[in-house]
């Protein structure tokens, strides 16, 4: 009889159904809802928490483990002996692991990605009234642009354009425009819009995952995927061009362009709206290659060459002559990415290399540029809150200078003496960084970082260091608070052949607003700089820059929009770091920038924009002295620094578009009118050749630009 | 008397066949996970309104369509409003976006197109304020930006696009086997113009959310949408390229697995003859 209730016993006790309950909760304590609690032998079997996160399964056996699954958390398991009777459990789940796929979307954004503050795609860039589908001439339209000259090369919050970086696929490249000594053309820069996949835009506070910027940083990051085979014909009154879009099986694409720019039509049509340019021209291809090498390794190459040539008739001081140049440059960029389940590897090459000429009265240079970049990057997912990326870089500069120049600044006559100066500059800068991202919650992103140098040849030292902090503050609401020091070298140039250590320390507030029909933005920030750099015609050892910006986007209706933008800056140099303090030559007590596209579709689009703002800051020159051993006259300059000021600058400019699709692709033709009110805006003072006469050398006058661009769809 | 047990027999009938219906769309989804039954059973009656929620959105839909009135589809969001004030739980605040997208649509068929965009962007602000994002609120906020593209200015359009697939690429990075995210991107493609370079990725998207099961646990309280929804865009998609082979194919799996999806059912008359 003991014997079987001792069976009977067994057997009650191989199938008891123990009770078991819970509560299952995340990692900040809240209670989950909807949780699966599954058999893990049978999932059909189960139950699932209540609202408040709580659980109950009657039917547990011995050797049951149960399952604890819900989307997005780790799988949690509770075994029978874990189970105690009337002992409710309390399950803390953790979040997965990120995928590979995150990883992977994570290691394609930059890691400073939230810290920019306007993130640029190509369409926005091919719908900006002021781009001309440049991409940084895009950036002129933003209120943080600060470029006086209808230049290309970015000038960002004040600070001058060689202090600002333009980094493509994590390589800087140096003097990024085109025709650059071609006043007043509107020069372009070296980039094609078609490649561009995002342009970020730091307008101050660049982030120290990339080096060698004192001002602001431009990062370009070219196309990760081609959505079609296409070709692009292009042709206009000063240009003619092709671009072909061509995949490469299912994991590569090759993006293949060239163009060829010629002045005959634009200037002989309006030869007095460009009186001052003579002709010039441009030569260049480029082509673009992305791959996966496999599920790890990708490759990616950009490679772009360049010929150019020009002749302008320029003033200097009292001397009038024709300037010449001309330019050959190659540039290559070339990156390998490695990725793993929660770290990544970048691998960056690159190399720049130009031969320019130039010549103008007594001043006649040949230079020799080469540049040679390599850069290694780590970056680790530690989970979904922090990321880390440690790296270091060489970026070797050289510049070789054979040159005559003028003795006396004021004295550029072929007649006036000259010396030869034959000058090589180099600035080899190997440098490291560590930056750190910590993202408490979807909506506060905060990050660190830290960069050195080791200082090769007669480089200074530096530490630069930097705090960012952005807050979603929901509606479309954000702020982003930033700051740091920062320092960068100069480049080698005509005028200055040093390197010299530039730092500047910066702090700004940036607010915006993105609504359904508008979007607002406002920043405040200031920097002092400090370093040898030019400003206009002086060298100065510190610049105080304090600035308030402001811009609206507004829709009006179905097909328009209205964007304003404004910008209030304080520039005040020094020519010795603590000495008398002057105007800069960006002192501008409000910038306007003004545009309205209008796009109904079954018409032409059309696209108006105003730029307005005072003229800028100069040191009038009273008069002059006769000089009988150099045969001109020597300016006496003013003793008040910078205290006269040019006419303000008016320009209001149209575009017309017309797109039309067609059964191959599509069509547009294109006219714009630059300067429609063929105002005289002001460059630079000119005088005559005895300094009693002020006059202004100006900026193109009223020009028309007109042209087609037709795209084929391939297969 | 008569009438009554003539209409008891069509309500067992019909009952009948609905339960026929729906073992016949388990067996084709094969979940995984306890019945709906068993929840029933072993959920207290609290959680009763939130079993099936999915179905009783859509169905409180059809209801409104059919009355022309919104308030059944309206009463599911109040409903939800009221426990989401009780409890205060992220998937409540994910169905209440989902009913009122259902809301939108409704307004939509009925030319309210003011309404609509309000419901619309009720839906998606809500998604957006949501804290700690899983693979689901993505795809679905994804879902409803692309749908809240009629209500922004053409000029915006391409950007909410992108901001579409940004969306449901998230989704994906952080569950590759959730379907309503393919079905996201698919649709997105299917909309964007070919001369934007879309439509050369639909069937690649959308056949990955036919492949992928509804659910990975079957779980009546989270959502199983984008399946049906797929296999509708793709047949759709097949006839527009007129590759009437793909489309009979995908039509014949898409009804066999939902044979009661009106709008799949209605793609019949484009295939017969074909």
């Amino acid at each position: 009889m003991k014997t079987i209730l001792f069976f009977l016993g067994l057997f009650g006790y191989c199938f008891a159904q123990l009770p078991v309950s819970g509560k299952v909760i995340d990692q900040n304590g809240n209670p989950v809802f909807a949780v699966n609690v599954v058999l893990k032998a049978d999932p059909s079997q189960g139950t699932l928490t209540d609202l408040d996160g709580a659980f109950q399964w009657d039917k547990l056996k011995k050797n049951d483990t149960l399952l604890v699954v819900f989307p997005a958390y780790q799988s949690y398991q509770i075994t029978f002996s874990e189970v105690l009777e009337n002992q409710p459990l309390l399950i803390k789940l953790k979040e997965k692991a990120l995928s590979l796929e995150e990883v992977q979307i994570r290691a394609r954004t930059p890691i400073a990605d939230q810290f920019s503050v306007i993130k640029l795609k190509k369409l926005d860039i091919y719908l900006n009234p002021v781009s001309a589908a440049d991409p940084l001439r895009a950036i002129t339209s933003l209120p943080s642009s600060t470029n006086t000259n209808e230049s290309a090369n970015p000038s960002l919050r004040g600070s001058a354009a060689g202090r600002t970086r333009v980094v493509v696929n994590g390589v800087p490249i140096y003097s990024p425009v085109r025709n650059t000594q071609i006043n007043g053309l509107g020069t372009f820069s070296l980039f094609n819009t078609e490649l561009l996949d995002a342009q970020y835009v730091f307008a101050s506070n660049p982030p120290l995952t990339f080096g060698n910027s004192s001002g602001g940083l431009v990062q370009i990051e070219t196309q990760k995927e081609l959505k079609k085979n296409s070709w692009q014909l292009s042709m206009s009154l000063a240009s003619v061009g092709f671009f072909r879009n061509q995949q490469l099986g299912e994991k590569s694409f090759l993006q293949v362009y060239g163009n060829y720019q010629f002045s005959a039509a634009f200037t002989g049509i309006q030869p007095n709206s460009l009186g001052f340019l003579k002709s010039f021209g441009t030569r260049d291809v480029g082509l673009h290659l992305r791959t996966a090498l496999n599920s790890n390794w990708s490759f990616s190459l950009m490679s772009y060459g360049i010929a150019e040539d020009y002749e302008v008739e320029t003033e200097v001081y009292s001397y009038k002559g024709l300037a010449t140049g001309d330019k050959i440059r190659s540039f290559h960029v070339a990156g390998l990415d490695w990725q793993g389940k929660s770290s990544g590897l970048a691998i960056r090459a690159g190399w720049d290399g130009s031969q320019s000429n130039y010549a103008y009265g007594n001043i006649k240079s040949h230079t020799k540029t080469v540049q040679e970049y390599a850069s290694l990057s780590y970056k680790n997912f530690l989970n979904r809150k922090w990321t880390l990326q440690v790296g270091a870089n060489y970026d070797g500069y050289g510049r070789s200078f054979d040159d005559t120049t003028s003795v006396y600044f004021f004295a550029l006559d072929p007649s006036s003496p000259y010396q030869a100066i034959d000058t090589l500059a180099r600035r080899p800068l190997l440098e490291g960084h560590t930056y750190v991202k910590f993202e408490p919650s979807e909506s506060l992103h905060l990050a660190a970082g830290l960069r050195t140098n080791v200082p090769l040849g007669e480089l200074d030292p530096f530490l630069s260091f930097q705090f960012s902090a952005r807050q979603e503050l929901g509606n479309g609401h954000s702020i982003l608070l930033s700051g740091g020091r920062y320092h960068s070298y100069t480049v080698p140039g005509f005028f200055f052949r040093g390197t010299e250590l530039l730092e500047s320390n910066q702090v700004a507030i940036d607010y915006s607003y993105e609504g359904e029909l508008s979007q607002a933005t406002f920043a405040i920030f200031g920097k002092k700089e400090n370093g040898l750099q030019n400003d206009d015609f002086f060298f100065i050892r510190r610049a105080d820059i304090f600035g308030l910006e402001g811009s609206i986007q507004q829709e009006l209706g179905r097909y328009s929009r209205f964007t304003l933008a404004s910008t209030y800056l304080i520039h005040q140099i020094r020519f010795n770091v603590e000495g008398d303090v002057f105007k800069g030559s960006r002192d501008l007590p409000i910038f306007l920038k003004s545009g309205l596209s209008i796009n109904p579709p079954k018409l032409f689009s059309i696209n108006i924009s105003y730029i307005g703002r005072p003229g800028t800051v100069f040191t009038a020159i009273d008069g002059g002295n006769f000089r009988n051993d150099l045969n001109a006259y020597e300016p006496i300059f003013n003793t008040e620094v910078n205290a006269e000021r040019l006419p303000a600058y008016h320009n209001i400019s149209v575009g017309l578009s017309k797109y039309k699709l067609t059964s191959y692709g599509s069509l547009v033709a294109f006219l714009s009118v630059n300067n429609v009110l063929n105002r005289r805006n002001p460059l630079a003072p000119l005088y005559n050749r005895e300094y009693d006469s002020l006059d202004y050398a100006i900026l193109s006058l009223r020009t028309f630009y007109f042209g087609l661009i037709w795209e084929i769809n391939g297969k | 008397m008569k009438r009554v047990s003539i209409i008891s027999v069509f309500i067992c009938i019909g009952m009948a066949i609905f339960m026929f219906f729906s073992s016949q769309m388990a067996i084709a989804n094969e979940p995984i996970g306890p019945s709906y039954d068993a929840i029933w059973e072993a959920q207290p009656a609290k959680d009763s309104s939130l079993v099936n929620i999915q179905d009783r959105i859509y169905q409180s839909f059809v209801q409104s369509f059919i009355q022309q009135q919104e308030q059944p589809i309206s009463e599911i969001i109040t409903e939800l409003a009221v426990l989401d004030k009780e409890k205060n739980q992220k998937l409540i605040r994910y169905w209440m976006s989902y009913a009122e997208y259902y809301h939108s649509i409704f307004h939509l068929q009925n030319d309210n197109k003011e309404a609509a965009k309000k419901a619309c962007m009720s839906s998606l602000g809500r998604l957006e304020k949501l804290k700690g994002k899983n693979s689901e609120d993505y795809a679905l906020l994804a879902m409803v930006q692309s749908f809240a593209i009629q209500f922004v200015s053409p000029m915006k359009a391409p950007f909410i696009s992108s901001k579409v697939k940004k969306y449901a690429e998230k989704a994906i990075s952080i569950d590759d086997q959730n379907p309503r995210a393919y079905y996201v991107l698919g649709s997105n493609d299917y909309y964007t113009p070919e001369q934007y370079g879309g439509g050369k990725k639909v069937v690649e998207y959308l056949s990955k959310a036919i492949d992928l099961p509804e659910q990975a646990v079957s779980n009546p309280y989270l959502p199983s949408w984008g399946k049906q929804e797929a296999y509708e865009m793709i047949v759709k998609f097949f006839i527009k390229k007129e590759q009437w082979e793909e489309a009979k194919q995908y039509f014949q799996q898409g009804v066999e697995a939902y044979p009661e999806n009106y709008q799949l059912n209605k793609l019949a008359s484009k295939l017969v003859g074909k």
